[in-house]
């Protein structure tokens, strides 16, 4: 039955997961040639200046792109569950409801978690190709908050997409907007390194909100 | 017999319109039971309160036995639903929505599903997303015929289907339940498509029950007369004797539960004069609009 339930998910996701893969890899090819063209045009010793004694981020344009992932994850997963009450079809399997949205969420981290790990990934080898381990691992953390926001943009749009009463909806996505932005406040290097573990719980909690409003739908309590 | 289906006394409203008012019923095993009523009368919330999607103000309703919204995923596998206005997974093509559902059934019967989808005479690699309703419909009557379920609901099953199709579903529905002993519960806005395959009707109007029996004892009870040769037609006022009633040119036709001496007796005390009564034959199309009016 689960099989089932994945391969529905598969079929939603699997076109958006290429394309977003897809983005990734062009940010990051832009992000090497970018380093390239300022070390051909400005040298190596500005470069390091700028990023070493000034404190910019040169690798700041990659920092949206995974709220953005989250965000289409969540729309391509739930936009087409959710249409004309669709969320019938679903409480209509012979599976535990409960167990079937958690399961569909889970599907959908697991999506957004490879499109971070591939950032993650693609961040480290960029930045080992210019920097030395101690600027490369500072990078990693700082970018780490940004990767981490998309499993809030991502458990929230789903909490918002979810919800059938429009007020409500108007609420949680202020609020998830507002989640999202909190990974963003830090203008810096390595300005989370002590408390992001406290950020990620509290995205994490998103996972057990969604639970409400689809129960509410259940209930017809619109 | 056992009763698959049990609601006892449900209320519901939407703000302040009742739609329904202490709505009771029990449908049996290998029944076609027809819920009948014009629009919002209460046939999608009914629907939706038997499978668990609504929560009824008051009263209760049980399916195999377990109340409606505590359905177990096991009793689950025994109800084949179609939802109103045929909802299905568009996204997903004729093959993927195969796969999909029958990984949840485990009597499933690809050949009923085969057999029904290729009447379409589309590619099994079409998405459900570029059919038309009627195609739509079509596939999803399929889906649930496959699933070989022990309780079949219908909400709204013609929505979309030309006369042919439709004919041809209720023909095989009819060979199916006298196989499988499946239990239906049926909606539909085509009332005489019904009259050939339901073996109880639940009339609702407004919420209210207006009949709830079989269907030969509902047209052993009501009738249709048409007066005939009356010298003065006074104004009419519906009572428990009549019904309804409704002049269309010269003819003044009436509807009741009543024995024609007793509807005659009425209508005499009503003002109507040396006149008779012819019985006229009924479609359960006319015992319908008979006993809810036009509009």
């Amino acid at each position: 039955m689960y099989k089932a339930l994945f391969y529905k998910e598969w079929l939603k996701l699997k076109w958006y997961i290429c394309i977003l893969l897809g983005l990734t890899l062009f940010m990051y090819l832009r992000l090497l040639i970018n380093i390239n063209a300022v070390i051909d045009v400005k040298g190596a010793f500005f470069l390091w200046a700028v990023t070493v004694y000034k404190g910019f981020i040169i690798y700041s344009d990659i920092k949206y792109i995974l709220p953005f992932c989250g965000f289409v994850i969540a729309a391509a997963q739930f936009l087409p569950e959710t249409r004309d009450k669709r969320l019938r079809l679903l409480f209509h399997l012979p599976v535990d409801q409960n167990k079937a949205l958690g399961f569909m969420f889970m599907t959908g981290l697991f999506a957004v978690l490879t499109v971070f790990c591939l950032n993650f990934f693609l961040l480290f080898i960029v930045m080992s190709f210019f920097y030395p381990f101690e600027v490369v691992s500072s990078a990693l953390i700082t970018a780490l908050p940004w990767f981490f926001s998309g499993i809030t943009a991502y458990l929230g749009a789903g909490l918002v997409i979810i919800e059938p009463d429009y007020r409500r909806k108007g609420v949680y996505l202020a609020f998830c907007f507002g989640s999202v932005m909190l990974f963003f406040e830090g203008k810096g290097f390595n300005l989370y390194q002590v408390s992001l573990w406290k950020y990620v719980l509290l995205s994490f909690l998103y996972f057990f909100a969604v639970f409400h409003p689809a129960l509410r739908f259940k209930r017809g309590s619109l | 017999m056992e009763e698959i289906i049990k609601a006892k006394n449900l209320i519901h409203s939407y703000k302040s319109v009742n739609v329904l008012d202490s709505l009771s019923f029990s449908v049996k095993k290998g029944r076609i039971f027809g819920l009948l009523g014009k629009n919002g009368a209460g046939k999608t919330t009914t629907i939706n309160i038997m499978m668990g999607f609504l929560k009824p103000f008051g009263g209760r309703c049980e399916i195999f036995s377990e109340p409606s919204h505590k359905i177990s995923p096991f009793t689950r596998t025994k109800i084949g639903l179609i939802h109103e206005n045929h909802l299905q997974y568009d996204f997903m093509n004729i093959n993927q929505v195969q796969k999909f559902y029958s990984s949840f059934y485990k009597n499933w019967d690809n050949q009923v599903f085969n057999s029904l989808v290729d009447k379409l005479g589309l590619g099994k690699n079409h998405k459900i997303s570029k059919m038309s309703c009627g195609q739509r419909s079509q596939v999803n009557l399929a889906l649930i015929l496959a699933q070989k379920p022990e309780l079949m609901i219908l909400d709204d099953y013609s929505t979309g289907l030309d006369a042919g199709y439709r004919r041809l579903f209720l023909e095989y529905l009819q060979d199916y339940v006298k196989k499988y002993k499946t239990t239906v519960f049926v909606t539909s806005h085509i009332v005489q498509d019904l009259e050939k395959v339901v073996d109880d009707i639940l009339i609702l109007d407004k919420g209210r029950t207006l009949i709830n029996s079989t269907l030969k004892s509902f047209f052993n009870k009501f009738a249709k007369y048409r007066l005939k040769d009356f010298k003065s037609c006074p104004e009419i006022f519906k009572n428990d004797i009549i019904v309804n009633f409704e002049k269309t040119g010269n003819d003044f036709f009436v509807y009741s539960f009543s024995k024609p001496l007793i509807l005659m007796s009425e209508l005499k005390k009503q003002g109507f004069k040396d006149f008779e009564l012819e019985y006229r034959e009924m479609s359960l199309e006319d015992a319908f609009i008979g006993l809810t009016g036009k509009y």
